[in-house]
């Protein structure tokens, strides 16, 4: 299974010189608790409400001052779309990561999947299963 | 499964008057994503760092100025320690949180139950399921 399924939601760029202020309208806006900071096209960045709540209010910084490059994780990991869901979620074990950017052969970013999108899919296919094995054994309802 | 079992555990508390900068620290000393607010040794509110960097961050607020109680979640949605898994789970889902405060009769908070620690314990059960029923038919595993 490519990862190209976890592509269609819409990813929230964000220039790396934009400023805090900005950014958190972003986050407002489109519901999101992440964006992609993007050079020429390329991702370099990732930027979360906890890294602005812990790196500007907590360090006292002033929101319109402070650009989104100056707080964000720096090329962050990423995964290919040619990759499959077994070597995501092995990234996501190894580098503790709960959010990892999907890029193409150019770094351009597709899409973002999180732990949750994969617990909201699993928690699908584990009810499927349920349903199939209550159907096969009726009496187990009982 | 008593919810006791979820209590104790990474619980940060803090006085609904205290400033939005030590929440901050709070929540980076303790490694914590949200903080419950106690007045009088009940349970009053729950803030977290989204709320921060929306409504204090996003909104201009001074961290150092702005307290607790003006941003937090007053009265959150919480469960009795005498609840069981079921309820929480119901709880969760009807209220749209992933985060729960538990309390005692006297609304004293005895933890905090997330839809991650909730996660982690289904992956257990399911690990040790799975590893039940390679036992079971070990031909399976070839």
């Amino acid at each position: 299974m490519s990862l190209q399924s976890y592509c269609q939601k819409p990813v929230i760029r964000v220039a790396p010189n934009t400023n805090i202020t900005e950014a958190c309208q972003l986050m407002e806006q489109n519901n999101v608790g992440c964006l992609i900071a993007e050079r020429e096209g390329r991702l370099c960045g990732i930027v979360t409400d906890r890294d602005i709540a812990l790196r500007v209010a907590g360090a006292k910084r002033d929101p319109d001052k402070t650009l989104v490059k100056d707080i964000m994780t720096p090329d962050p990991i990423r995964i290919s779309v040619d990759k499959d869901l077994r070597q995501l979620t092995a990234m996501m074990h190894a580098y503790h990561v709960r959010r990892v950017p999907i890029v193409n052969g150019f770094d351009t970013t597709l899409g973002i999947v999180t732990l949750d999108d994969l617990i909201a899919q699993l928690g699908d296919e584990m009810s499927e299963i349920g349903k199939a094995i209550s159907e096969e054994f009726p009496q187990g309802n009982a | 499964m008593s919810l006791q079992t979820f209590c104790g555990k990474r619980l940060a508390t803090i006085s609904p008057e205290r400033s939005i900068a030590e929440a901050c620290w709070l929540m980076k000393e303790k490694n914590v994503g949200c903080l419950i607010a106690e007045h009088q040794g009940k349970l009053c509110g729950i803030i977290t760092d989204r709320d921060i960097a929306l409504k204090v961050t996003g909104e201009e607020k001074d961290p150092l100025t702005t307290m607790v109680q003006e941003i937090m979640t007053s009265d959150p949605v919480r469960i009795s320690v005498d609840k069981d898994l079921p309820d929480l789970v119901s709880l969760m889902h009807s209220r749209h949180v992933r985060r729960v405060p538990i309390v005692n009769e006297t609304e004293l908070t005895l933890g905090i139950v997330t839809l991650d620690d909730l996660i982690a314990l289904f992956g257990y059960e399911m690990s040790e399921i799975g590893t039940a029923i390679s036992e079971e038919f070990p031909q399976r595993k070839a």
